[in-house]
């Protein structure tokens, strides 16, 4: 070649290290940028009630028995101090905020411990990546998981096991190698369960490493003592320490209890590819300092960086119905039906059974039920778990709570506690229900946990104003809604995990009804379409509300009803546009009625669409079975 | 040389700057006022040797200070609102004063200066108790069981040991429930049994030093074995089999009405692992086994229930449901001839039923003399009917005893006698009607009992923060000699299921 081309060439390599150097440095700032972004999208930027759910399905106490409780468990400091973090999800933006700085704080880590510099850096975020999608892949389970604190509980064992990792490798000495490695999983195993094992096995390939590299005979020594320390340590606190463990969970202590088959196998995806991460990235070699890299260096890393995050989107839960009843639940909590109601006129896809529940139970707080109930979608679209999960699950508490059956809403969160601890939601209604049934000594019992939390101390102190004058709960806008509704017979029932079939036999084959729960025995009983209950019942409704004008539903069943009936009604108070509607229903019934039922549906919504005529023709709601009947009598 | 001053000034500091904070005050205001505290330690008998009453003074001041004292020994002061006593001292003092009054003198200091409180006074009996009970914890659940565990506490210090956490079997998929624990002749013997269910359950037999796995539920039987009670000088086991279900209150306080559709007794022989029919009714439920102390007589309940003919056992169930408040046992017995192991005729010992009233956990007393039962209104599973109270009846007279200073508007249940007879263990509800309580009531050698004590507990607040209930408290006399990792082992085992004798 000759000299000015040679020196053309180097003047081209020159300027591409120059670029490649400084796409180099770029990565410094653009991938955490990007990682940060992405936290902030998947978190604030989907749904911050979700985030408000994480806390409130979870508890933090200040009190000294609750660390001990914790300490108790296999992985309990974590838990424990993942529980304090989650608590500031209360306020999603701080909650946010935390996780945002573990997150990156865990990149940074990876960074240092692997050495990942350069082209390599991207990947010192995969592990933060796959604990964003530890959160955003959970959906529905937020109501199955058991590892309190759950979503930090998972950073910091990762933080605890690259801290471990950092100083096992900064020290020199085998010997002393060995002994930390040892200390590490004896303190951490108790600590963070799953997470210092991990650790300890990083430890161990990091040893066999060196001994491939070095040949020495201390470093076989090392291998074989933290390889029995791994497997002893877990067996020891077993036999001597631990009460509550199987022995099946020891080495797998500390992770959630996800099975393998079917639709929750792809829930293990983040925890998969921690593993595969942290297994490849020790034996991954530093770039060298000099000459161009070769194109693919620089591209996979890269590429697997854009291509995970890609993914952890893709594999991130996402469904509109879920969205919507987290967040009508939350403002049901707080009782703004209006805005339960908002979010329901906003509805776009089918509903699922939870949304037109919760939609039914705000309109009936408004008193808007008997005009608008059949105004809003309707719908029972399945719910998208991969774990079978059913509305009472969810939202028992609230609903038996709202609608004045107490001891069924305190049986469902026992039933809570029982399984999943306790947590805010659960001492809420606890607080509530006990309240309601007058037993003020256990709502205290509930309440002073309450009291020593940090965002629902404010909640508690109000309710312990009812808890110190429980004579003026009869009397307080909270409860004066609520106790009318307590005024019905006792039956022995059991509600076999339906809720909804539940409140409505509850309603609608009530013996004896009372004046206070009549518009419900009237609305549930069209719910069900039972003209022969509706009849007496809404005579009682209409002898109790002599002013009142008839709920235009009301209306719509007694004309559909009594023409099903051959009843004559030609003297009821009806609206005459009501009449005139109904006369107008029946005629295009007359005159399309032998039309496939499909063709109906759609002839018939645009213009009967709200109202109880088409909900009683084309509505199938869920029924309920001779089982759930047992135990009423009409 | 100079370390050793040293180190003689800084203990004398120390013990100088104690004994001036733990001093009585020498200038206080004399107050009427009743103090309040938590636990209700006043006006109780307690054992000789019973766990320290530690107890949290419910009344805001800058310093509290407690002196305990009796006639004899030194008196103990604690400084603090959780008034927490030193073992030994506690141990001393009572072992110095069998027979005489305890005594609690409360100071608060307040903006004005130290108020005396008016003295407790709770009574040293010289009456010991027995050293350990063994309870469960549980929590006050529904259907949903995930965490129990059986324990033996010593009821002369605080010491709690696991003997199994149902944990130790479950994973997330695969529950278990350990229940019906129960002991020969209070654990004199080391006869134990208790029952693991779920997935490969049993009942798990401890008799001596060896452990083993069985299925009462012998082929030809409908239902597995329930509530036991093992023999006091035979090995042999009166069982229950009960198809149980359970139901919901809608409205009603009691919450939850556990339900029998059928019962009746059987005997297991534990060295043979061979099963006889007690009773074998239609018409009859029968329940709740208990031996007499001398072992002749088998004490149960009975409710007279005859489902319509031909019902299914849904539809038995159905009728169970509809007619719950009509179910009333009565306490009953039969003799038992220990040689030739067959019962006599059934005798009526209480008609709970002709009172409107139904009955359960017959207890009779070590010497023999006395009846122990929970009554409510209807049922059997008392501890969820807020009208059950404890009875006594006095065996000879068929009278009943009363012992109304035991019970509360709350729940009353499962009960039982120390193996001196002086005392009882029981279960209550009484502090906030959901999460139950031991109690523990004197009964002295003139046959009146005593007001009940809480069992104490470390920590004064304890069972306001505790968030389970404890369950079938049964004493015994020495210490199980198994372990959860022995009982694991041994409930891991296949179960030997036993053979029915006909």
């Amino acid at each position: 070649m000759k000299r000015s081309e040679q020196v053309q060439q180097k003047t081209k390599n020159s300027k591409r290290i120059d670029q490649s150097e400084h796409v180099k440095s770029m990565l410094l700032w653009i991938t955490p940028g990007i990682v940060l972004l992405f936290t902030l999208f998947m978190t604030l930027g989907q749904n911050p009630d979700f985030l408000w759910k994480l806390q409130d399905l979870d508890l933090f106490d200040f009190n000294k028995q609750f660390l001990l409780d914790d300490l108790q468990r296999v992985g309990g400091l974590s838990m424990y101090v993942g529980s304090f973090l989650n608590q500031f999800f209360y306020y999603p933006i701080a909650g946010t905020i935390l996780f945002t700085i573990l997150i990156m704080l865990v990149g940074m880590l990876t960074a240092k411990v692997f050495d990942l510099k350069g082209w390599l850096y991207p990947l010192a975020f995969i592990p933060s990546l796959a604990l964003i999608l530890c959160m955003t892949e959970l959906g529905y389970m937020i109501y199955f998981i058991k590892v309190d604190g759950y979503v930090f509980n998972n950073i910091i064992g990762i933080l605890i096991l690259l801290l471990g990792l950092f100083a096992f490798k900064k020290i020199n000495k085998t010997i002393h190698k060995t002994l930390f490695a040892i200390l590490f999983l004896l303190i951490g195993y108790p600590l963070c369960g799953v997470y210092s094992l991990s650790g300890g096995f990083l430890m161990l390939l990091v040893s066999i490493k060196n001994h491939l590299e070095n040949k020495q005979h201390s470093s076989i020594v090392s291998v074989l003592s933290i390889a029995a320390t791994l497997i002893l340590i877990p067996i020891f606190y077993y036999r001597c320490i631990f009460e509550q463990i199987a022995f099946s969970d020891i080495y797998i202590a500390n992770l959630p209890y996800f099975t393998f088959k079917g639709a929750e196998f792809k829930l293990w995806l983040p925890f998969f590819a921690l593993a595969v991460f942290f297994l490849s990235i020790i034996w991954v070699k530093q770039e060298k300092d000099h000459a161009i890299q070769k194109m693919w260096i620089k591209v996979i890393p890269v590429s697997i960086f854009i291509t995970f995050t890609a993914l952890v989107y893709l594999f991130s839960f996402k469904d509109q119905n879920f969205n919507t009843e987290i967040s009508m639940l939350r403002a049901a909590d707080n009782e703004e039906w209006h805005e339960v109601l908002r979010m329901a006129g906003k509805q776009k896809e089918e509903p699922s059974r939870l949304i037109v529940m919760t939609t039914n139970l705000a309109l009936f707080k408004l008193g808007m039920a008997g005009d608008d109930m059949y105004h809003y979608k309707n719908g029972d679209k399945e719910i998208n778990s991969p774990r079978f999960i059913v509305p009472i699950h969810i939202a028992a508490p609230t609903f038996y709570y709202q609608y004045g059956i107490s001891p069924y809403c305190t049986k469902w969160c026992m039933e809570g506690i029982v399984e999943y601890g306790l947590n805010n939601s659960f001492l809420k209604y606890s607080v509530l229900s006990a309240l309601l049934s007058g037993n003020v000594a256990l709502a205290k019992k509930y309440n002073d946990v309450l009291l020593s939390t940090l965002f629902h101390k404010s909640w508690a102190l109000k309710h312990q104003r009812y808890i110190d004058h429980p004579e003026t709960i009869a009397g307080s806008p909270e409860f004066k809604s609520i106790l009318p509704l307590t005024n019905f017979n006792d039956v022995l029932n059991e509600d076999y995990y339906n809720l909804e079939s539940f409140l409505r036999i509850h309603f609608s084959s009530m013996t004896v009804v009372p004046k206070e729960l009549t518009e419900l025995s009237v609305l549930f009983n069209m719910d069900i379409k039972d003209d022969k209950r509706f009849w007496p019942r809404l005579f009682r409704w209409v002898k109790l509300n002599p002013v009142k004008k008839i709920p235009v539903h009301f209306q719509e069943a007694a004309l559909l009803y009594a023409d099903l009936t051959k009843m004559d009604i030609s003297g009821a108070p009806f609206d005459s546009n009501v009449i005139a509607e109904f006369k107008d229903f029946l005629t295009m019934v007359q005159k399309y009625g032998n039309y496939p039922e499909g063709t109906l549906k759609e002839m018939f919504y645009p213009q009967y669409g709200k109202t109880y005529w088409y909900y009683y023709f084309f509505v199938k709601g869920p029924q309920s079975t001779p089982e759930e009947n047992k135990g009423y009598k009409n | 040389m100079a370390f050793r001053t040293f180190k003689n000034l800084l203990f004398l500091c120390l013990a100088v700057t104690w004994s001036s904070c733990n001093r009585i005050p020498s200038t206080y205001a004399d107050v009427k006022e009743k103090l309040d505290i938590y636990p209700d330690y006043v006006d109780v008998s307690i054992p000789c040797n019973i766990a320290p009453l530690n107890f949290h003074i419910n009344m805001e001041a800058s310093d509290y200070l407690t002196k305990i004292f009796s006639t004899n020994g030194k008196s103990i002061l604690v400084r603090g609102r959780d008034v927490q006593i030193g073992l030994k001292d506690w141990k001393d003092l009572l072992n110095t004063n069998k027979g005489n009054d305890l005594y609690f003198e409360v100071y608060l200091k307040r903006s004005q200066g130290w108020e005396k409180y008016p003295c407790i006074t709770n009574h040293i009996t010289a009456d010991n108790i027995d050293n350990y009970i063994v309870y469960r914890a549980i929590q006050p659940l529904y259907t949903m069981y995930e965490d129990m565990s059986i324990n033996q506490r010593d009821l002369e210090s605080f010491d709690v040991t696991t003997l199994i956490d149902n944990r130790i079997f479950c994973t997330d998929s695969n529950p278990h429930c350990v229940n019906c624990h129960s002991f020969q002749n209070y654990n004199s013997t080391g006869n134990m049994q208790l029952h693991v269910r779920g997935k490969n359950g049993g009942t798990l037999l401890l008799t001596g030093n060896k452990l083993r796995k069985v299925s009462p539920k012998a082929v030809g039987l409908k239902s597995g074995a329930v509530y036991p009670s093992w023999h006091p000088t035979m090995n042999i086991i009166a069982y229950s089999t009960n198809t149980i279900g359970q139901n919901f209150h809608s409205k009603n306080a009691d919450k939850v009405e556990v339900l029998d559709s059928k019962s009746d007794l059987i005997l297991y022989d534990v060295e043979k692992n061979e099963v006889t029919k007690i009773t074998d009714t239609n018409d009859w439920l029968e329940t709740f086994p208990y031996w007499s102390p001398d072992g002749k007589y088998l004490y149960y309940v009975a409710a007279k229930f005859k489902p319509k003919q031909d019902s299914v056992e849904t539809e038995i169930e159905s009728e169970v449901i509809t007619n719950y408040q009509t179910i009333k046992y009565s306490i009953v017995r039969m003799p038992f001839d220990k040689a030739t192991r067959t019962f006599g005729k059934a005798d009526t010992m209480f008609n709970a039923a002709s009172i409107g009233k139904s009955a359960t956990y017959p207890r009779v007393s070590p010497d023999g003399k006395y009846l122990l039962f929970t009554m409510a209104d209807y049922g059997n599973f008392h501890i969820w009917h807020k009208s059950s109270d404890l009875y006594m009846m006095d065996i000879a007279t068929r009278k009943l005893v009363d012992i109304d200073v035991m019970n509360s508007p709350d729940v009353e249940s499962y009960h039982s006698w120390s193996s001196n007879g002086r005392w009882i263990i029981f279960s209550s509800r009484r502090e906030d009607g959901s999460y139950t309580r031991f109690y523990i009531s004197y009964f002295d050698s003139n046959g009146k009992v005593h007001k009940p004590f809480v069992l104490p507990q470390k920590d004064p607040l304890f069972n306001k923060r505790y968030f389970k209930s404890f369950n079938v408290p049964e004493f015994i006399v020495k210490p199980v000699k198994t372990n959860r990792l022995k009982l694991f082992k041994a409930a891991s085992r296949k179960a030997e299921v036993a053979t029915l004798i006909q």
